[in-house]
């Protein structure tokens, strides 16, 4: 699933780490997100939208829609 | 809101700890029961005390699984099942080896040292060979 994590979180200059803590996850975790090896749950979907102040689908593309 | 930092950091602090009792107990039941000779009621409550220490080390675990995040919960879970699986098959195969080939008679306390040598075994196979599994050593 095509996601834009890494441009956004360059974008405010965040490393892995920093991004991992502010959302509540490792930096395993945010390593896999960025390299799209883990799809998110909703839940922590909702909270990455919510730090970016972006919606879900301008992250991660829906790939259920054309 | 503790960090995974924080979290493993209380997971291994607690796996080990647990890890320690173990062999204090361990060694201390084994000396008393060396020396001490007891019998009857109190030698059945001794004996198996060095398996406490173990259900906290997998009280442990459990808990870190609670409170890691949901990649790392993945992962491990991933590893634990296959762990799981390997220790049920060895154990098994080595059952009816003793059945049916009067195969030397392996001590059943061994069986958490057989699912966590699984455990090493595999996360080892998906780190380092197909290169997943990156929870930076947890629960091992």
């Amino acid at each position: 699933m095509k996601q834009i994590l890494k441009e956004l979180r360059t974008e405010i200059n965040l490393t892995q780490q920093e991004l991992g803590d502010k959302l509540g996850v490792s930096r395993q975790a945010i390593i896999a997100l960025e390299t799209s090896k883990h799809i998110p749950s909703l839940d922590l979907a909702y909270r990455i939208a919510a730090l970016f102040s972006r919606p879900i689908e301008q992250i991660w593309e829906n790939p259920y829609i054309d | 809101m503790k960090t995974q930092t924080e979290v493993r950091k209380q997971y291994y602090r607690e796996f080990w700890l647990s890890m320690f009792a173990y062999l204090i107990v361990t060694f201390a039941v084994g000396l008393f029961v060396k020396h001490g000779k007891p019998t009857g009621l109190l030698l059945y409550i001794l004996a198996p005390l060095p398996s406490i220490p173990i259900a906290f080390n997998f009280l442990a675990l459990l808990r870190y699984l609670k409170n890691c995040d949901e990649y790392i919960r993945n992962a491990i879970t991933r590893v634990l099942v296959m762990a799981v699986g390997v220790t049920l098959f060895f154990t098994t195969f080595w059952g009816f080896l003793e059945t049916f080939a009067d195969a030397p008679h392996l001590m059943s306390n061994l069986v958490y040292a057989v699912f966590w040598f699984s455990y090493f075994v595999i996360y080892s196979i998906g780190k380092f060979v197909f290169k997943s599994l990156d929870t930076d050593g947890a629960a091992i």
